[in-house]
Formats: structure tokens, sequence, C-alpha cells
């Protein structure tokens, strides 16, 4: 249970400034978000004083009437008098259930407040400084400048570092930590001979072998899976399954090909607006596409749209910038400098994407399973865009051109038991529905009109608006889907009877409408036809907050003779979980332009665009692929407002914000104006960002030291842990960004060829019990491994493991009875015993988020629904249930018993031997062999077959085997 | 399965001279660990809502804030939301008003999961009476249960803002309507551990035929330690995920394998130093008594007839009368937490198997029966003056008849109603016979009284001994707790 461990105190490692200058980000704002920020801090600022701003301090008069802290003069600042004053209602904190500042936390802010009382700022929040290496008597040992930095510390602290690991120990370190996988007996045995040789070189070439390997994407691809909270299924209501691993394979690939961290992370923000995106782009923005939806029926999809948003943000300042900016949802950050408006400001970079908690996961992008024919696809989907565009304009332009003359007099029914109120508007007559709405309405709207004169109509405009038109811009309605539209000239004529002579009745004759024009390039393409055929749509489907229109234009203009109405029909069939997507307020208008028969003629030029549009759309469905649900931002005019939510709740809306990032890191790192997603983006990995680097190569540490140097890896703000090292996190961050180009690799190799990683990690009681987490490096790391380790190590020593990269996800063997779906239709197949997919690594395993692989599970690894900055490592019973008789681990067993048995050469003592390397890395001695040829002998008495197997278990169950 | 369950059945007595002796060292092994954990002050000088745990064992039972009254609880949840108003909430207005419109002002500003247009009011579809000396009304639906109601309190006025089950449930059990908190369970054994290691400390037992929608996220653990989660258990096959040895494996060869997997792993630690070592020897010795432990608790055919009666126990099938009985067995074993969630009370009148006239009735004789015979039982073996008994759905039901498409349906339901649902309580702390807060004249809404799940929750935490703002593990650079960020109050009128 190391986790617990950090309950142990900062001060441990914390420098005080004793002597020496008072740094304000490590002596004093801790004191300050101890002891004061509860009360004068971003939740709550009593007397208007907050510690977490300068300008709520410096020189700052609270209600009190003084400077609460002026700098240079403990006399004047209120602050100091309030530390130190013997008046009990004055006191602060006040008495009664805090405790007051302890001797040596009045002495530094006496201190600070005398030299001037600068406020430098939290750390996290400056640019990164390259510092000098640091010397000490062990540099002769430093393999790499990391190395000077430890060893500086350690020296300091009366310590020293390690010897070398054994060289079979630290090549299993290198591969299970580079790659997740352990080396083969020949990989041991060729290195063991390398490193007598050439030492350190070896390791470097072992190293750089490690890296180039596919399996070392497949590792790490995990540790950003787990941040990105990525899932083969949708999470809340249904959980159902959600086709996304293509995102899932760039991850691995954008590792194996050593993507610099600045491109993985403007292409997951927001690949989608880069200029002319290619599939993996567009790919990588599925990144943000791991959010839950919930299908469950009765849901509100603009709540969980907006769910989703909101883990979007959340998710992208944890994962880049290692904030815990979910705080500032309700309220100022309680201990940083990020105000309440901000977190709004943010969300509007993500406030408008096309996605909005539909079942089918739109938009969706059509990825071809042969990566060869990406340049197709791109190709395709670039001339589909234009054509869209082509086809759309011409149309759109002509609207805001002509005169519509609206439509009045009109009667409104409905089939069922919707009613309509018509109100008289000068320009036209609006209809709206009228107490509750029934579903699967069809609005019946007649005209006795002959508004356009003599002039045939040449085109009819629908537009529909929200109930409310008001409430809907702050708090989106249910939208309407039309899935049919049907109209008729209704004249009365002269009829014919049977006895020859004629009366007067109502003809119908049926109009035939062509073409549309919808308001937007991309909801379908062409709705009219897509409205006429069976089972599609168009509407404003989840939500609407806005005006939305469709011109029809009919096949001939229509003569409307005198006396003769129009009558149209609109069904609105289909239901939003439950809720009627109806048209609730609308109305009609005409145009008799002649331009638009014009348009639409037959071998006209918009004619012809639009049947090569649906030849390239044809083209690309034709490609065998997959998809995944991907960005897509809305066009401007149809851009959802983003405002202030009241204490964080999406039922109350404030001001009205546009997009920015907080104010207290643009200062630090500039922002573009205007900012949009792709300049959010590109900010995250802007020269002079302060977190991102930071952030990012402090994961990578945690990977390989089971510790991070600064150990919250989920909270670089003040109310985090201090870094042990500064100087080296910025080292590293700036060797990282700078002279690596952000090549992960490069830090990579850098941090594992230091002799911090390969020290021993033999431990005296003394150093266990000053340095339990081994936060100094005063030995080597010795980790547990992580849950996918835990079964691709006992896949791969049993020579079971597959190599296979990528496709979609993979059901192994999982104990009966866990896979009960709530719904139906997603199946755990099983691959049969010798089938590949069985065997495959990993991280190709369905997540299913309801239903946890329970193995992983077991051994700490998230379910994935919120953005998992840091992994748990437990101990538990369970874990040996797993290890010892889950059938999967059982399989491994005997299959690893039967290589020892048949394949491994010479006596039974050579092969439990290999064995023991084989999963430890280590030769065993003597008395360990003794031990597992006892262990067989006794086996032997009871179930001789058995002999092997149960051997194998009690190696893949060594402690040694577990951990490395 | 079943043989390998028999064999370690009857295996059990022949073990239990050499489980003590395994016992022996075990003790042996966390000494060397005693000296790195100081003292069992579990909350001790934290000033934060840390629980302590000793390393070796994080499950070992730790004191809570202060003394509670409940040592343990069980929680009986109905899954899909079952009728307050054909169970315990008595509205005769309803009655009066039965088959009429539903008022306007009842539908303005509501969100409902399937009701369209007016609907009508429905009455109570079943009598009620007053019963035990507190008088409580309870629907002729649960004859049994009627007779232990002076043993239970109940609230009335159960208030969640969900409407949709999967939130809904969720935020009964973690406090948040989304997954990826730590259910009460979770929160429950972090803090206070349990009283017997062999055993899983927190327990989920199901029912009903189908899982809960949103699955193990209403047992996880999220951002606590996974070993806080619960553990499934069950009537068919395993009894706990590979709780059994593989077929072919016997327990003298796991054990000669455990002999020689220890003395290994004492060397390792003898030359790395490593304390995690010595924690996984002693998880592993854990694991093999859990072996024993597990089976052993889940065998319900121990039991003697009468008490099999009592409940309506159905051997060998997953029944809720079985796991009503399963939770008597655990918390007499030291279980810290178990939940029980039976499937199938989502009453809209959609279908046979749900409809108020149709399937209810049957799930309703399912529950009556072992409810009692659990409250009785426990009574009897005085467990119940500190063990919390707690049930409830995930929110209530209208009063209006649901009309799913704005048409009257076939059959009887009601749709989901966020406004009141029904919980009751008995035991741990709880002072029985009252009833706490009142609906409206329609069970629609609370009018005196109203509780939040939040002081819900503050009110079973403290029942156990803790400060529901002080249990709190920061999470998202919050201080989270089950109570979330909202305040909330305990509900003394409720504690005896």
């Amino acid at each position: 249970m190391k986790c617990f461990a950090t309950g142990f105190s900062i001060a441990t490692f914390a420098t005080l400034a004793a002597d020496g200058e008072v740094d304000f980000a490590r002596d004093i704002q801790p004191i300050l978000n101890a002891k004061c920020t509860e009360c004068h801090g971003g939740v709550k600022a009593a007397g208007g004083v907050s510690f977490v701003y300068e300008e709520q301090v410096i020189n700052f008069e609270g209600e009190s009437g003084y400077p609460v802290v002026k700098p240079g003069d403990i006399e004047e600042s209120e602050l100091f008098y309030r530390i130190t004053t013997d008046e009990e209602n004055d006191f602060m904190p006040p008495p009664d259930d805090h405790s007051p500042l302890s001797k040596e936390e009045v002495a530094l802010i006496k201190q600070w407040i005398e030299e001037g009382a600068e406020w430098s700022g939290h750390w996290a929040f400056q640019t990164p400084v390259k510092a000098e290496l640091p010397k000490s008597s062990f540099d002769d040992q430093a393999k790499s400048n990391i190395d000077h930095f430890l060893f500086a510390r350690l020296e300091q602290e009366g310590l020293e570092p390690s010897g070398v690991e054994s060289p079979g120990r630290l090549l299993r370190r290198l591969s299970l930590g580079l790659t997740g996988l352990p080396p083969t007996l020949e990989e041991n045995k060729a290195f063991e001979s390398a490193y007598a040789e050439k030492g350190q070189v070896a390791v470097e070439q072992a190293v750089d072998d490690l890296l180039s390997r596919p399996a070392f994407g497949e590792r790490w691809a995990t540790m950003w899976l787990d941040l990105v909270r990525y899932a083969d299924s949708g999470g809340l209501g249904q959980d159902q399954k959600r086709t996304i691993w293509a995102y899932r394979d760039w991850v691995v690939n954008a590792f194996n090909e050593d993507l610099s961290f600045d491109q993985f992370t403007i292409k997951q923000l927001a690949g989608d607006l880069l200029p002319n995106p290619t599939v993996e782009d567009l790919v990588a923005t599925a990144c943000n596409r791991n959010t839950q939806t919930n299908n469950e029926g009765g849901t509100d999809d603009e709540t969980f749209r907006v769910e989703a948003v909101v883990d979007r943000i959340n998710t992208t300042w944890q994962t880049w910038g290692g904030i815990t900016f979910g705080c500032v949802q309700c309220h100022d950050h309680p201990y940083d400098p990020i105000r309440h408006e901000e977190y709004f400001t943010f969300m509007d970079f993500f406030n408008n994407s096309a996605d909005s908690d539909l079942q089918n996961d739109a938009p969706l992008l059509k990825v071809p399973k042969d990566a060869k024919r990406y340049a197709e696809a791109d190709e395709l989907r670039s001339k589909i865009e234009e054509l869209k565009l082509a086809v759309w304009e011409p149309g759109i332009e002509l609207r805001d051109e002509v005169e519509w003359k609206g439509l009045k007099g009109i009667q409104v029914t409905s089939n069922n038991s919707t009613r309509y109120e018509l109100e008289d508007l000068p320009e036209y007559t609006e209809f709206a529905t009228k107490g509750t709405v029934a579903i699967k309405v069809q609005t019946q709207i007649k005209s006795a009109a002959t508004i356009m004169g003599s002039d045939p109509v040449t085109a009819l405009k629908l537009s529909v608006r929200p109930h409310d038109p008001e409430t809907s811009i702050h708090s989106p309605e249910w939208g309407f889907v039309i899935t049919n539209l049907e109209a008729w000239m209704v004249a009365e004529r002269d009829v014919e009877q049977e006895d020859g002579s004629t009366r007067k009745g109502e003809v119908k004759t049926p109009i035939k409408f062509r073409w549309s024009v919808p308001d937007v390039p991309w909801m379908p393409t062409n709705p009219v036809e897509v409205i006429w055929k069976n089972g599609k749509n168009w509407g404003a489907n989840s939500r609407i907050h806005h005006e939305r229109e469709l011109v029809l234009i009919p096949d001939e203009p229509i003569e409307l003779p005198e006396n003769a109405s129009l009558l149209i029909h609109i069904s609105c069939d289909r239901t939003g979980h439950g809720h009627p997507m109806v048209i609730k307020r609308g109305h009609l208008s005409m145009s008799a332009d002649e331009r638009w028969t014009g348009l639409i003629k037959k071998g006209g030029a918009l004619v012809n665009l639009a049947n090569e549009l649906d030849a390239a759309t044809a083209a690309l469905n034709k490609i065998p692929g997959t998809t995944v649900p991907y960005m897509h931002e809305r066009p401007d005019h149809m851009a959802r407002p983003t405002h202030v939510f009241a204490r964080g709740n999406a039922m109350e809306k404030e001001d009205r914000v546009s997009a920015g990032m907080p104010a207290s890191l643009a200062k630090a790192a500039p922002v573009a104006e205007k900012p949009g997603r792709l300049e959010m983006a590109e900010w995250w990995v802007s020269e002079k960002n302060p977190l991102t680097a930071r952030v990012f190569v402090n994961r990578l540490w945690e990977q390989l030291f089971g510790i991070g140097i600064v150990p919250t890896l989920e909270d670089f703000g003040s109310s985090g842990e201090a870094p042990t090292h500064p100087e080296l996190l910025d080292y590293l961050a700036i060797r990282f960004q700078e002279d690596h180009g952000w090549s992960t690799k490069g830090i990579l190799r850098e941090i594992v060829v230091s002799h911090a990683y390969q020290q021993g990690t033999k431990v005296t009681p003394e150093l266990l019990k000053n340095d339990p987490d081994n936060r100094l490096v005063a030995r080597g790391p010795r980790l547990r491994l992580n849950a996918e380790m835990v079964r691709d190590q006992a896949l791969a020593v049993s020579g079971l493991l597959s190599s296979k990269m990528g496709g979609e996800p993979v059901h192994p063997p999982l104990p009966e009875g866990v896979w009960k779906p709530f719904q139906g239709g997603d199946k755990w197949n099983t691959p049969k015993v010798g089938e590949e997919n069985r065997y495959r690594r990993s991280i190709y395993t369905y997540v299913k988020r309801t239903i946890p692989f329970p193995t992983f599970a077991t051994f700490d690894a998230p379910s994935r629904e919120f953005c998992n900055p840091r992994r748990l490592t437990s101990n538990t019973p369970l874990q040996a249930l797993v290890t010892l008789n889950d059938a999967a681990f059982m399989e491994c067993a005997e299959s690893l018993g039967k290589h020892l048995a048949e394949e491994q050469p010479g006596t039974v003592g050579k092969k439990l031997a290999a064995g023991h390397l084989l999963v430890t890395g280590r030769e065993a001695d003597e008395s360990r062999i003794k031990e597992l040829r006892k262990l067989m002998q006794e086996v032997e008495k009871q179930s001789p077959q058995q002999a092997w197997t149960v051997t194998a278990q009690v190696l893949l169950n060594l402690d040694e085997t577990l951990t490395y | 399965m079943a043989m390998n369950l028999e064999s370690l059945l009857s295996e059990k007595r022949m073990r239990s001279i050499e489980r003590d002796t395994r016992r022996q060292f075990l003790t042996q092994c966390t000494t060397g660990l005693g000296a790195m954990f100081m003292g069992q002050q579990a909350f001790a000088a934290t000033g934060h809502g840390m629980p302590k745990h000793d390393p070796a064992n994080p499950l070992g039972a730790l004191e809570p804030h202060f003394p509670g009254k409940a040592k343990r609880v069980i929680y009986l949840h109905m899954i899909g939301a079952p009728s307050q108003l054909e169970l315990f909430d008595y509205k005769p207005d309803l009655e009066r008003l039965d088959g009429q419109p539903c008022p306007q002002s009842f539908l303005e500003g509501k969100n409902f999961a399937f009701i369209q247009g007016t609907p009508n009011m429905l009455g109570p579809q079943f009598p009620f009476q007053q019963h035990g000396e507190s008088g409580a009304w309870v629907s002729d639906r649960l004859p049994h249960f009627s007779k232990v109601v002076d043993e239970v309190s109940f609230i009335k006025t159960l208030q969640t803002d969900q409407f949709n089950h999967g939130p809904a449930q969720l935020r009964v059990h973690s406090g948040q309507a989304r997954i990826g908190y730590p259910s009460t369970g979770s929160w429950v054994t972090w803090g206070m551990g349990t009283e017997n290691t062999d055993l899983p400390g927190f327990v989920v037992l199901l029912s009903g035929g189908r899982q809960p929608r949103v699955g193990k996220a209403l047992w996880g653990s999220g951002f606590l330690p996974s070993v806080y989660q619960g553990v499934q258990c069950r009537s068919v096959g395993d009894p706990v995920l590979n709780v059994s040895n593989p077929d072919g494996i016997s327990r003298d060869v796991r054990r000669a394998a455990l002999d020689s997997l220890n003395k290994l792993n004492q060397q390792t630690h003898e030359e790395f130093g490593d304390p995690e070592t010595l924690t996984r020897i002693a998880q592993y010795e854990m694991a093999f008594r859990m072996q024993m432990a597990v089976p052993d608790a889940m065998d319900i055919e121990d039991e003697p007839d009468h008490v099999k009666e009592m409940y309506g126990t159905s051997p060998g099938k997953e029944s809720f009368a079985n796991n009503c009985l399963l939770a008597r067995r655990l918390v007499e074993r030291g279980v810290r937490y178990v939940q029980l969630f039976d499937w199938g009370w989502d009453s809209h009148g959609a279908a046979q198997s749900e409809a108020l006239n149709g399937g209810f009735q049957k799930k309703c004789e399912e529950v009556d029966r072992p409810m009692a015979a659990l409250i009785n039982d426990l009574k009897e073996r005085g467990l119940l003056e500190d063990t919390l008994v707690v049930w409830s759905g995930e929110f209530g039901r209208t009063p209006m008849r649901e009309n799913r498409g704005g048409r009257e349906m076939k059959l009887v339901g009601r749709d989901h109603n966020p406004g009141a649902f029904t919980a009751w309580m008995a035991g741990g702390g709880i002072k029985p016979g009252v009833t706490y807060g009142e609906t409206d004249e329609v069970g629609y809404g609370a009018a005196i009284d109203s509780v939040p799940l939040e002081d819900f929750h503050a009110t079973m935490l403290h029942l156990l001994g803790f400060k529901h703002k002080k249990l709190t593990y920061p999470f998202q650079g919050l201080n989270q707790r089950l109570t979330g960020v909202t305040e909330a109050r305990v509900i003394d009128e409720l504690l005896a």
C-alpha cells in the first residue's frame, strides 16, 4: 500500500529557508495555503482578502482598512498583526478550531515582509529555468547529467548512491520499463556477455534496441490511455459498444514513431482544425471523443453533452497541465490563481464541436483498414467537403438574396392530441404548439394563400424556431427531426360526376420537390433526397437554440390558381430518449424568384456537382475500414454560445464569455489573439508554457521510478506536493522541450541510461525508514508490475504471447459469469486455445467501463471513466487468487512447465535454473533450486502429471517475478 | 465446480489445526512490519480524513472518528425503483383522484422519462393498513414485513436529482451521478477496514436475474485504492472469482506450493529488504484462508431447516431470499458491508413482468419474507443492535399513471419520480418505529422534512462513527467526500 506513504510530510524533503533569503513559493505559500486560504482564498475571500492573488494582499486594504501586507514594513502589515496579536478577537486563524502559526512560520512571514514581500507566484506557473549542474563527491559514478542533480541531494542528506544492479536484473528492468515485456533467455545471455565486455555502452545499445521495438509503443500507450480515459464502450446508462480502436492504434503508433510531443498534443486537441488534416490528424482528435455518453431511455442529451465538454476541459488540464481545473467549475480555485469565469472562457474552446451525446456517436470518420489507402481516403474526404460546400453555397446565397413572402392566414392542425396556436406577425403567421406535445406528430399546414399573386411559386422556405426562443439561447430545447414532408396543391374545381354533371370539389395535386437548401452544408448533404427516403431525416438533432431553415425547390414552378390552397404535411416521428422531436414553432414563406428553377436545371452546373458528390461519397464508402468518432467544429453561424454557470450549475447561466486562457498562466506563456481550439492546443506546447513539459517528464519519471519528482502527478498547483528535485525537473523539462525537440524516446533514453535508474534495489532498514518511497533515489526502483504487465509477462515467458499489433479489441478468457452486459448484443466470444487473439497483449483487450476485465481491475487498472492521472498500487489476496487460480494464468503455467520440461536442456536442476532466470532475470542460487526441486518431488507424490505446472505456477508467483 | 466446493468443505475441519499453524507463521511475518506501522490510531494526527492503514493489511479493522452504534451494514437495494405508493406511502387523497386528469401544475417544469401530454392520476393499487405499535402504514403486499415494522424506521421523503436509473443508482451509492466515484461500501471499508480479513470486507450479492445497468460502478472504489471495491459473491459458480483451485490442483498440492513460494519469497526479502515482499507473503496466506472461508460462508446448506424456511431460500439458485440469509452469515463472520441488489422493480406498466398489476406483485412476494426474516434473525442473534439494515430504491414513482406515447397503456404502471421516495432503516443505532418526513397529499413530493441523499448518507456515516465532512480523499483538487460539496445534515430524529 505504497499510496498512503504520501501522507508523510513534505517537510521531510523540502529544504527550509533557515538562513538565506525567503522564497515565496517554497516558504510562504505553503503556510498561507495551510493556515489562511480556507477563509481567505478562492472559495471564500473573507473581508475581500484572498491569499491566492497578489492584488488582494500586497498593499491591498481589505475591509479592515489596513494594508494586508505592506512590503518592508511589519508594523503596517495587517497580516503580521493578526498572526501575532494578543487580542483574541483579532487573532488569526480564529483560535476556536484552528491551530495558530508556529514560531518558525511567524518568523518566515516576518522575514518575507521585511525582505520586501516579493510575490513570485507559484513555481509551476513560471517557465522553467536551466540550472547549473550541481557538484558532489559521487560525480565519478555519474552516467548522465541527471545523476549530478540526484547525487548532490544525496550528499546533502548524508546518503550515497547504491551500486549497479546485476546485468540480468538490469536488463529485465530496462525491458519491462521500456516495453512492458521481460527479456527472453537469449536476450539475457547476450546482454550478460555484452555488458561484461562493454559496460555502459552495452546498456545504451540495449536501450536503443528496446526503444525501437513495436512493444515500446504498446507499453507507453497504456499510460496515455489512462489519461485520456480510452474505452471501447460509452459508459453510463447503456454502456454500449463504441468503435474507437483506431484511436488506440494511433496512440501506439505515435509512441513508436516518436511523434514529437508537441505534434502529439496539437493533433489530439485540434487535429481537425489543422490545414488539410489527414486521416491520422482526425483520428487523433478521437482523444476527446472518449467521453461518456448516456443512452438510457429518458435522458437529456444536452445535459450529457455539457458533461462531456466539462470532462474534456478537466481532462485537458489534468493531462497536459497537471492542474485540478475541475474545482474552478464551481468557484475560484481555492489555492491557485484561476478564476471561476476562466473555466468557462476555456469551455468555449470545446463548446462548439458537432457531437451531442447521440447514440451513434456521430460525427464519425471513415478510417480505411489498410493504411495504404489513407491518402485515397484523404483525397476523397476533402473532395467531398469541397463539393458539399460547392453544392450548398449557390443555394444559400440565393436564399439570402431573393424576396420571401411569409405565409399568412394559415390553418395548422396535427394528426394527434398536439395543438397549435397562431400568431399573426407583420411578415407571416407563426404557429406554435400549445400545452403538452405528443410524440410522432404530423404537422398539417393549410394555406389559403394566393400571396404570390399570379406568379408561380419557385421555392418554399420552412423556418423552425425553439418554442421559447429566449430561454433556449441559455438552455437549448429538445430539437426536431423531420422524417417526412409532403405537399399538395388543393384546388376547388368542377369535378365531373358519374352522371355526367359537374360539381365543385377539391382536387389534390401532389407537389414534387427536387432540391433543397439546408442551413448547414454538412448535415445532411441533400435533405430533400434524405427526407424522402425511408428512415432518413433532417433537423436539429438533438437540441435547438436558434432558428433553423430549409428551402425546398419544386421540380417545376407551382402555378397556384385562384381559390387554390397549399397543403403541407410535415412528419416528425422521432423521439429523443422518449421526448418528442417535433417542430414546436415555425412559419413558412415562399419565393417566386425564377433563379431557383434555373439553379436546379437538369444538366446544370449544380446538378453536375451534386452527382460528383454522390460519386465521391460512394467511393469513400466502398473503401473497407472502420470508423472513429472525431471532433468536428460546427460552422460559425451555428456556434453555441458559452455562458458562465452560476456556482457550476449548468441550469443557471450567467454572462456570455468567449474563448481564452487563465490570466495567471497567460502571463507566463502568451496566448494568440482571438484564440480558437487550435491556438489553445498550440499554447500547451508553446515555448514559454510552464506546465506541459514538466508535467509530461514527471509522468515518465513516475512510470520508471514509481514516484514522480512531483509525487502528486495530478496536482502541480500549490496544494500539490513540491518537487523533491526542482532543478532536476526543470532540467528534464528543458531538455525534453528544447534539446530533444519534444522527443519522448530521447528523454526516456537519457533517463534510463543514468546511474540512478541502473542502481541495485537493496535497501537498509534505516534508509527504508527515512525514505520508504525512494524519493531521493538512493537505490534503484523496485516496482510491482502493472496490471497489463502482469498478464503480458505471464504470456511472454510461457511462450504464448502474440506479437500481432492493433485492430479490433479482443476477448481473451475471463472467468465464467463475469460477462453479463446490461445490453444484449455485446458478446464476449473467447478465441479457442491456440487461436492468436487469445494471447494478444493486454492493451488490445476490450475495455468495457461497467465490466472491467477482472484481472486488470484486481491489479489496479482504472476503469477509464475519467482521466486517471496516477494508478495506486495495491497488494491484496485477490491478486494472489488471480495469478494462482485464474484459468488464463493456469494456461500460462502449463505452457511454461511444458516448455521447461520438454524444451530446456539438461537436468531438472538446469531446467529449473532456466525457468528462474526467465521469470526473474536472475540466476537462482543452490538453495532456491533445491527448494523448487523439493516442491516438485512433493507434487510428484500426489499428482505426478502436475509437477511441472505447479512448479511453473510458483515461478510465476514469485515476488521477484511480480516486481521489477 | 461443485465437486471442488464440496471437497473444500469436507476438508474444512481437518485443516483447522493446520490453519492455526499458518496463523502463527503469519503473525511472525507481520511483526517485522509492525515496527513500521506506528500504532492503530486510524485517523490520529493526520488532521484530515485519511485513515492510516497498516500497509501489510490494508483491510485490517480501524476505529472510526468516534464510536458508532453500527459496526456493519446490510443494504437492500430494489433496482428499478419500487413504487412507494404501493408499499409504504399511503395516500387516501390519491385514491379519490384516481382516473382524473393530472393538474397542469404537476407537469410544468418537470422532466419525465416517459409520461407524455396529460396523464391521469392513479390511486394506490393495493389496500393499506396500519401495523404494530408504531402504526406504520404498509400495503397488503408485504404481510410478513408488516409484522416487523416496530423494528424499522421509515424515511418517506428521500429526494434525488436524477430521474434515470443509471445516474440515480450511482447517486444513491456513491453520492454522484457519474461513474468513477467510490461507493458507500468502499468509503466505509476504507474508513474502518473489516473484522475478518479471511473474507472480503465489502461483499455484493445480486438477484433478480440481471446486473444493474451501470454494473460494477455501483460498488467500485473510484479514486480510493482498489482493495476497497466491493467483491461480488455468487450463489452459482465460483462464489468469488478464482477462489477455487484450478481443476486438478488439490488443496495439499496448493499448500506445498505456497510453502515453497513463501520460503523463496522470504529469501528474497532477506536479500533485498523490500517490505512489500512480506506484504505479498501475507496476502498469499490470506488468499489461502479465503479459499476456505468464502465457500464456508456462502454455503447456506449449513443452516437448519427452520432458518431456511424462515427466509424461504432456494439453495443452489440465485435469489433474494438466499442473499438475505447470506448477508446474515457474512455479517456474522465480520464482513463490514454487504450490498444486495434485486433487479426487476421498474413498474412502468410497459410489460407484464414489471406492471403494478403484474410482475410487481411477484417481486413483493419474493422480498417480503426474507426482509422480515433478516430482521428477526439478526435480532435473535443479537446482531441487529450493531448492524444497520437499509432498504431503498433509486427514486420514487409518479402519482400519475404512465401513458407512454401519450396513450393509455394496457397495463398499469407509474413513471420515475425523483421528488419523493421511501427508504427504511433498522438496527445499528436507528430509533425504531419512527416515520420521518411526510409527502404531499398525493405522494409526489416532500411536504414536511425532505431528505436529500446527502443527509441520508451523512446519517449512515454518523451511525458508523464517521463525521461525513472529515471522511475525505483528495482527488481532482477537491477533498472528495461521500456527501459531496453541498451541506448535509445528520437526521437526529432517526437516531436511537
